[in-house]
């Protein structure tokens, strides 16, 4: 089971430093991610297959980062922008204009839109995010579309 | 630009990472730490209830070698207490979200668990600090009675129970603290991300 979760971590390693990365607060990254990753552990021993595994990853890195109790919430309600961080470690000297577009476009919508727009980007179906967030699918499709039209009015015309 | 020109950029982004030996000690770590910690919480719950428990038969004992009827009626609450502390502590434990529900069932189950949470501490003087403090002033108080079955208040004990009374005042204020720093701020972001999933 320890070689499988291993398996499953590499495989998702990206989604769950994005997950903890869009949700932490400055300078506690190494503790959200750690802390979801615990949370997979404990969770995948009972894991029964019941629903798709990209399903079950979501569910429980959402949840986790979602109630992380951060050390001093008071002191610590400057946010660190996804672009700041995720940018910083993932694509030093690279090209980073769609990047920076996608983050700070990221960071303007609140908790749940971004998490629907992850799974979207993600390639995740509208019946699978709906399973994930628990609304409908139909809510899911609504808020996508007012998402991109968020997007192009802010962006359209900007770049060709 | 649209929305969807960012999927291969956002695919890039959250491509599987290469680093496996880096990943294998990390996985261990957690490994470790979760034991830990499941260690831990299971170590200070059977710590919270045996000690109660095990402060009962000290209570049934009092009552066979009884001063009075005050000092009965105090051992009494205090049997009571020792019993009804753990079972409230372990009926708030039972509301416990699993991490692998939709998030808006985690999030609506998290709120009920934080609101008995945040209740429970709030309410502490009723359920620990009251029955627990009325217990003691009962049992010292009845050692003191007279022929004619009256308490007497030395100046010692006048101290002792201001000293009791005082304690009690600080565990209501920390726990009240505690539940403003800790509860409050986490019921406020559950019930804000409630709220943007009903936008």
């Amino acid at each position: 089971m320890s070689v499988e979760f291993e398996h499953v971590i590499a495989n998702n390693q990206g989604r769950i430093r994005y997950i903890a990365a869009r949700y932490c607060h400055h300078g506690e990254f190494d503790d959200m991610y750690q802390e979801i990753l615990l949370q997979l552990w404990r969770s995948f021993e009972s894991f029964k297959g019941n629903s798709a595994r990209e399903t079950w990853l979501y569910k429980v890195a959402l949840n986790t980062a979602c109630t992380f109790v951060r050390k001093s919430i008071k002191h610590k309600e400057i946010k660190q922008t996804v672009a700041e961080q995720f940018i910083q470690e993932n694509q030093m000297g690279q090209e980073i204009c769609q990047a920076d577009v996608l983050n700070s476009f990221m960071n303007s919508l609140n908790d749940i839109d971004a998490t629907i727009l992850m799974m979207y980007l993600d390639g995740l179906s509208s019946d699978v995010s709906a399973d994930v967030i628990g609304i409908t699918a139909n809510a899911v499709r609504v808020r996508i579309a007012r998402i991109k039209n968020e997007f192009e009015n802010q962006y359209i015309g900007e770049q060709s | 630009m649209r929305l969807d020109d960012l999927k291969e950029e956002w695919q890039q982004e959250i491509e599987p990472a290469k680093c496996e030996d880096h990943l294998k000690a990390l996985v261990d770590e957690v490994k470790t730490k979760t034991l830990k910690i499941d260690k831990e919480i299971k170590r200070r719950d059977i710590l919270e209830i045996l000690i109660a428990l095990l402060l009962i038969p000290f209570w049934v004992y009092g009552l066979f070698s009884s001063a009075g009827n005050i000092q009965s009626i105090g051992l009494w609450v205090l049997i009571i207490a020792c019993l009804f502390i753990p079972y409230k502590l372990i009926k708030a434990k039972q509301v416990s979200p699993t991490k692998d529900a939709s998030v808006k069932g985690f999030l609506i189950k998290e709120q009920e668990k934080l609101k008995l949470q945040n209740d429970l501490v709030n309410s502490v003087v009723w359920w620990y600090l009251l029955p627990l403090l009325t217990g003691i002033i009962l049992v010292t108080l009845g050692g003191t009675v007279n022929e004619f079955g009256v308490p007497q208040i030395t100046e010692q004990l006048a101290i002792y129970y201001s000293f009791l009374g005082l304690l009690c005042i600080a565990v209501y204020l920390l726990n009240k603290r505690a539940a403003n720093k800790k509860f409050a701020p986490l019921l406020k972001q559950v019930e804000k991300k409630l709220a943007q999933l009903d936008d």
